[in-house]
């Protein structure tokens, strides 16, 4: 008899659902788009940086130090000048990323006493493009000076240089910023989902008042619960399968592992985000508060969860912080089993973790959301 | 159009608001743990990236090439776990491997080629650039250490990190964050408020009174710019008393600047509500829309010039990203009006667009179906 009722539920539930034609398109079709955008937007390279350039010398080793900086595209020679107070302006408003300054004795220097001094200004706000801007600068410099020294040597003679490093990327050796930031645009986009969806729907009812309808009726309160989750959570498995697909198809991301395993543990996590969703909406009293909160939430969720940053750069409290974050172990686990091909033997001890959060947050909500019922 | 029927509307607005307390307290209190969470974990600049070394050479030379690794700061060490799958890599306990093969030091002084093997985990494309670009680093420079010996010319490079010498990752975070924070929570309030009234019917009663739609407009965007601006200016106060990011130089554009990106803000969140019939699509579309597109289009969190072509289109059109960049001329370049005039008249420009399109959404004053 549960069951014809259990069934009757989650039918209504689920036409309720399905008749918000833009609520499904917010939850199937806009995160496939937005996992397609940020997958070409969201690019960590450094490149194209604007340099001013303020050559005082003007001869021709001079030009070709110039053509060292703007030879690959790490610097793109963006403008001229002549004084130091334009260069210097330039780089205060924000009009370029960077200033090179050639003195007016370069060559002279260089050429009568071997060392030549150059000044290379790099706006500084963001830590992480200047430091690569500067490990850059070093390396052209550098690499300008083993020329000039090869440059010099007797002709038929080369510059030996043994000891080289033979750097290779393993899993990615393209480096293609895609193949990193498709998995956590997935997870990001999964997180607010779930999370925001059940939130909602779950104070719909008690908002609209037709809670206490459903209340007079036969059926048990895990009943309610499990018509609120299930359509919500199909439907993000729909979404979530389709963004694999596309994945696929428009970043050509590897699928080295099991796929099944990422599926299975996929939709774990929508019950993780389904069930911090319902929960939310049990401790607010209306659906402002829910909303708020939902949103709120999401925030640490993904920018410390490794979506989009690297873990490893931030302080101690929050690496370990971030240990209790579904989404840092759903990640390493989608990461893992995509770009890796590495199985349950590597990522178990976050697979325990992922099902000790499910289990924890549906327990939870499932008895506040009780509670509140009778 | 009447002065005071939109000042009514405001005050209807803000007392229909302020009559939920913890609602209010949520509203001023979470952009503030939003910001203080951002600030204290987010940093952009790499660092404690596990690298195991295998010195199969285990010479002062090969040593001297593993001090100068660890001596960039960017590594820590972890043990070498063997090459047999899965390795240190696959597991992930290491990020960078480094192979010094055996006969290395003999190989260098006799000028035969000893290439050090180095595997990168290039999945995580963050650190594999920084590990690349740093372990090149460290091999040029002791090469030219060494050759410096045999000739003296060389270029030296004095490199200068303008407005942030000691690179505190707050002053970038920071003004960032401002931006983000603004750039979800009010249209998130005034989204909410006018589906609100959808829902409830009370927008009926709106449809049927004298009020034009530009009244309407303009009375519920100045009461939730209102709400937005106590909120930025929250937000600055703990910004400056917790991570000391203050104003450099002229205030006023950061004055003028975040009511009118208030402006575009709010103005989004009520193109939202206007073209959503229920809260649940209207936060959905907060959520991917707003949410997403702060975190991730917006400059945020990496510099848009890598951004290609067709692509790049999408940042431009975003209002946060002017807001974040006005945040960092005011509060970390000091740039005056020189170099944030364009940025307003940007925001200026995408707002009253936006409001546009609000009020074609809303023109009629009539259910839609």
């Amino acid at each position: 008899m549960l069951n014809r009722r259990l069934l009757a539920l989650l039918i209504k539930e689920a036409t309720e659902l399905l008749r918000n034609r833009q609520l499904v398109g917010f939850l199937t079709l806009s995160p496939v788009l937005s996992m397609v955008i940020f997958g070409f937007v969201l690019n960590s390279d450094v490149t194209h940086l604007r340099l001013s350039i303020l050559d005082q010398n003007q001869v021709a080793l001079s030009r070709e130090l110039v053509d060292a900086f703007t030879a690959n595209k790490v610097f793109l020679a963006d403008r001229y000048t002549d004084s130091q107070p334009d260069l210097t302006r330039q780089v205060q408003q924000g009009q370029v990323d960077a200033g090179l300054m050639i003195p007016a004795t370069f060559n002279r220097d260089l050429l009568g006493t071997g060392k030549a001094e150059i000044e290379v200004a790099i706006d500084g706000i963001n830590a992480y493009s200047s430091g690569i801007a500067k490990g850059y600068v070093t390396q052209i410099t550098t690499q300008f000076n083993l020329n000039l020294l090869q440059d010099n040597l007797p002709i038929g003679t080369e510059l030996e240089l043994p000891a080289q490093p033979e750097i290779k990327f393993r899993y990615n050796p393209g480096t293609k910023d895609s193949w990193f930031f498709v998995p956590g645009v997935i997870g990001t986009i999964l997180t607010l989902s779930a999370i925001l969806a059940a939130a909602v729907e779950a104070v719909r009812e008690k908002d609209q008042g037709t809670l206490e309808q459903l209340l007079m009726t036969p059926v048990a309160s895990t009943a309610i619960l499990i018509s609120k989750v299930v359509p919500i959570s199909g439907l993000l498995t729909i979404t979530l399968t389709m963004c694999l697909g596309v994945a696929r198809l428009v970043f050509e991301l590897p699928f080295r592992g099991n796929l099944l395993l990422l599926w299975i543990f996929s939709i774990l996590y929508i019950q993780i985000g389904v069930g911090i969703g319902l929960a939310i909406s049990t401790f607010s009293k209306n659906k402002l508060q829910t909303i708020l909160v939902g949103i709120f939430l999401n925030i640490p969720i993904i920018l410390l969860g490794g979506a989009v940053t690297s873990i490893n750069s931030m302080p101690l409290l929050f690496r370990w912080v971030a240990q209790l974050n579904p989404l840092y172990h759903y990640l390493i686990i989608m990461r893992g089993i995509l770009l890796k091909g590495v199985g349950l033997q590597v990522w178990w001890v976050n697979a325990i973790a992922m099902i000790a959060f499910a289990t924890a947050t549906l327990l939870v909500s499932a008895h506040r959301y009780r509670r509140q019922l009778s | 159009m009447r002065i005071r029927r939109i000042r009514n509307q405001v005050l209807k607005e803000l007392e229909q608001f302020q009559r939920d307390r913890l609602g209010v307290a949520l509203a001023f209190v979470l952009p503030v743990i939003a910001l203080l969470i951002i600030g204290f974990a987010i940093r952009l600049e790499a660092r404690n990236i596990a690298m195991a070394v295998q010195d199969l050479d285990n010479t002062a030379l090969s040593r001297t090439y593993i001090e100068r690794l660890y001596a960039t700061h960017l590594f820590v060490a972890v043990p070498w776990r063997g090459s047999v799958f899965p390795d240190a890599l696959d597991r992930g306990t290491a990020q960078v491997q480094v192979t010094i093969p055996s006969g290395f030091t003999a190989n260098v002084i006799a000028n035969r080629q000893s290439p050090v093997q180095v595997l990168i985990d290039g999945g995580d494309v963050i650190n594999a650039r920084v590990s690349k670009l740093a372990i090149e680093g460290v091999f040029l420079s002791v090469l030219q250490y060494q050759l410096g010996e045999r000739s003296e010319l060389g270029v030296v490079s004095q490199i200068r990190l303008w407005f942030n010498p000691g690179r505190r990752e707050s002053l970038f975070i920071v003004p960032g964050a401002y931006g983000v924070i603004l750039a979800v929570f009010p249209p998130l309030l005034i989204a909410i408020a006018l589906v609100r009234e959808k829902e409830q019917g009370t927008i009926l009663q709106l449809y049927a009174s004298s009020l034009s739609a530009a009244e309407l407009l303009l009375g519920k965007s100045l009461a939730y710019m209102a709400v937005g601006l106590g909120e930025a200016v929250l937000l600055f106060i703990v910004g400056f008393l917790l991570f000391g990011v203050s104003v450099m130089g002229d205030p006023t554009p950061l004055i003028v600047g975040t009511p009118i990106f208030m402006l575009a803000s709010v103005q989004l969140g009520l193109i939202i509500g206007i073209f959503t019939t229920t809260q649940s699509s209207a936060v959905q579309a907060i959520g991917t829309i707003k949410v997403l597109t702060a975190f991730l289009l917006a400059g945020f969190l990496f510099p848009l010039n890598s951004v290609a072509f067709p692509f790049s289109v999408f940042a431009y059109l975003v209002p946060v990203r002017y807001f974040i960049e006005l945040c960092r001329n005011v509060f970390v370049r000091g740039s005056g009006w020189l170099g944030t005039w364009h940025l307003v008249a940007i925001m200026l420009f995408i707002g009253s667009i936006e409001f546009g399109i609000a009020w074609w959404g809303m023109r009629r004053m009539q259910l839609s179906r």
